[in-house]
């Protein structure tokens, strides 16, 4: 899995009640092969990590994880987002940077499991990973050893079947 | 077989490559039946966007105070930050709703879209754009290549499979013939090879160990007779060298004793009777030397077996009266081409030799038939059998000092049945003794008439 950085955004935090919300200017996924994907009908797994440290590259202090899936309307041209998860919960008729955001906004860390003073500086890294973004293998286990399974095995390219990225930011102190 | 497996892999990856060629153009019909679809679908929603809002067309009130009542869809719209909404409803999304919200809750307008079921389309399309992307994603020209190489590979490995084999059968016979024959060329007289089948190799192995057979007692019967000259002129030299000093010593004490004076003539007379007593034995020893040196004439005749056997027999039963004799002879009467006298001889050595070892109340049985083209004569005792030792210098000539014979016996007759073609050599015994089998050789046919 290769994970790449993601540069020229910005991080902003902000806290409502005690739920610590990541915000980031320019932090976009629904493009590229996720983009590709989406468009030709299909739903992608999109799992989000928020990770507070307490120095740059440092120690965890925090982590937190969540999982999307989102899809698109082909005829309304429109994105559907739905939050993996208990309860579940899903969002439809979206455009991309909205459908994004959703997800950002649905992405917390309790403040207060945080333990930290006003004065504490510490850092965020978010990070997304899209699981099995190649070409889904067509091959059933019953063509496994025909002729058709054979030429689909042998032709296969190598591709990088998953996508990452994440980005670090800080120092922020709590509001 | 391979040729016909490659040229049928072949047509089968050609027909599946036609099938192949066709993904550039599912693709391009793909693309253009979604862009058709969707302008139907825009043209829709708008047609009856504008037909709703100019009051065209009856709408589904819900009211605010009833939301609870509400479906889900047109919950989930008025919880949403848009002003107005379309989308698909009823069985594989053949209608088009727009949802609008006003001050008393949401209107919904609903619009057939006739047989087109927008979302079995969207299903349609989805799995359309996976194989064209799941055919775009591989190199099948190298798929085809490898699938291709891979099959005709094992095709023909499985192929050559039986062909090695078949030539490791054929080749491996011979092999081990020439190492045979290049080891024992080398000198290893026992080497043998294992039975082969029917075919010409087969043939050819029981030739060589036949061959094989044949040479070793060729060799061991050379090597025999060679030890046995060897032997022959020691004796002759021994016996002539012996005799002419036994005679003068046996002439001076007669002179001695002629001429001693009467008064001890009582202990002179039991001296010299020691003393010619010993000469006598020394002679004895002599004269054995000579038999064993002597080269007797063959004198070839025609003669059968059975009748000499029993002439033999005879001669012996009275010097072994205690002993029963009994016989299992061929019928037919084996007739042999040899020398009469040396027969006689080999044939008294071994009954007596037989007799002696069965001892009193013991039991001697003589065997006579034809084998491979040579009358055979076997003769066993009851008597305790030879020990390892014995058996190794059975035909070794050796001197003994036993009360009978000189230990030269089973060497004289093995040498005079080698002189005839044949040989003596040991068998299992049937009576629980030792057993002795003669082969001679067998008058040609013509011959056998006559007598």
């Amino acid at each position: 899995m290769a994970t790449a950085p993601l540069v020229a955004q910005a991080l902003t935090i902000r806290t409502v009640a005690d739920a610590l919300h990541v915000q980031a200017r320019g932090f976009s996924f629904i493009e590229g092969p996720v983009l590709s994907r989406l468009r030709e009908g299909r739903s992608v797994r999109i799992d989000f990590e928020m990770t507070v440290l307490s120095k740059p590259e440092g120690p965890v202090v925090k982590q937190t994880m969540q999982g999307f899936t989102l899809s698109f309307d082909l005829w309304e041209e429109r994105y559907a987002v739905s939050l993996i998860g208990s309860p579940p919960r899903s969002i439809s008729h979206l455009r991309p940077r909205d459908a994004e955001t959703w997800c950002l906004e649905n992405l917390t860390l309790p403040v207060s499991s945080l333990g930290f003073s006003r004065d504490t500086p510490f850092w965020i890294r978010l990070a997304y990973h899209v699981p099995d973004i190649g070409p889904e293998a067509s091959e059933a286990p019953s063509e496994r050893y025909t002729l058709r399974g054979l030429i689909d095995r042998l032709s296969r390219r190598r591709e990088e079947a998953d996508l990452a990225k994440s980005v670090d930011a800080g120092p922020f102190r709590l509001p | 077989m391979p040729l016909g497996a490659t040229i049928w892999i072949t047509t089968s990856l050609l027909e599946r490559s036609l099938g192949y060629a066709t993904t550039e153009e599912l693709n391009r019909l793909s693309r253009t039946l979604e862009g058709t679809v969707r302008q139907f679908y825009q043209r829709e929603r708008d047609g009856l966007k504008r037909e709703a809002l100019d009051g065209r067309v009856a709408a589904t009130s819900y009211p605010v105070a009833d939301t609870n009542a509400w479906p889900e869809d047109v919950r989930a719209f008025w919880e949403s930050g848009e002003p107005e909404r379309s989308s698909l409803s009823g069985p594989g999304g053949d209608h088009l709703d727009f949802m609008r919200k006003t001050n008393a809750g949401v209107d919904v307008y609903r619009r057939d879209l006739g047989a087109i079921r927008m979302q079995e389309l969207s299903e349609e399309f989805r799995r359309t754009r996976e194989l064209v992307g799941s055919l775009e994603s591989r190199d099948l020209r190298r798929g085809f290549t490898l699938t291709l190489l891979l099959l005709v590979g094992v095709v023909w490995l499985i192929s050559l499979a039986p062909l090695l084999f078949i030539a490791h059968r054929i080749s491996s016979p011979i092999r081990q013939l020439t190492a045979g024959l290049t080891g024992f060329a080398a000198g290893e007289w026992d080497r043998r090879l294992a039975k082969g089948g029917d075919d010409e190799v087969g043939r050819a192995v029981d030739a060589f160990n036949d061959m094989a057979e044949q040479l070793r007692r060729s060799r061991e019967r050379l090597v025999y007779l060679t030890q046995m000259s060897s032997w022959q002129s020691l004796a002759r030299k021994t016996a002539h060298e012996l005799k002419n000093s036994l005679t003068p010593i046996r002439l001076t004490i007669e002179e001695m004793l002629a001429r001693q004076p009467l008064a001890d003539r009582a202990f002179m007379d039991q001296a010299v009777q020691i003393v010619v007593s010993e000469i006598e034995t020394l002679e004895r020893r002599v004269r054995a030397f000579s038999e064993f040196a002597r080269e007797p004439p063959a004198n070839p005749e025609v003669f059968d077996l059975n009748v000499l056997i029993a002439e033999r027999v005879a001669l012996l039963k009275p010097a072994h009266p205690e002993t029963a004799y009994s016989f299992r002879l061929d019928v037919r009467g084996p007739r042999v081409h040899a020398g009469t006298d040396l027969v006689k001889g080999i044939l008294t050595n071994l009954l007596e030799n037989a007799a002696e070892a069965a001892g009193p109340g013991g039991s001697v049985m003589t065997i006579s038939h034809s084998q491979g083209g040579q009358a055979v004569v076997e003769v066993h005792d009851s008597g305790p059998g030879l020990s390892d030792e014995a058996r190794r210098t059975l035909f070794e000539p050796t001197i003994t000092f036993k009360k009978r014979g000189m230990g030269l016996g089973l060497s004289i007759a093995r040498k005079n049945a080698l002189l005839l073609g044949g040989d003596i050599t040991l068998v299992e015994g049937v009576l629980g003794g030792a057993g002795f089998r003669v082969a001679l050789p067998s008058a040609p046919e013509s011959a056998a008439a006559s007598v």
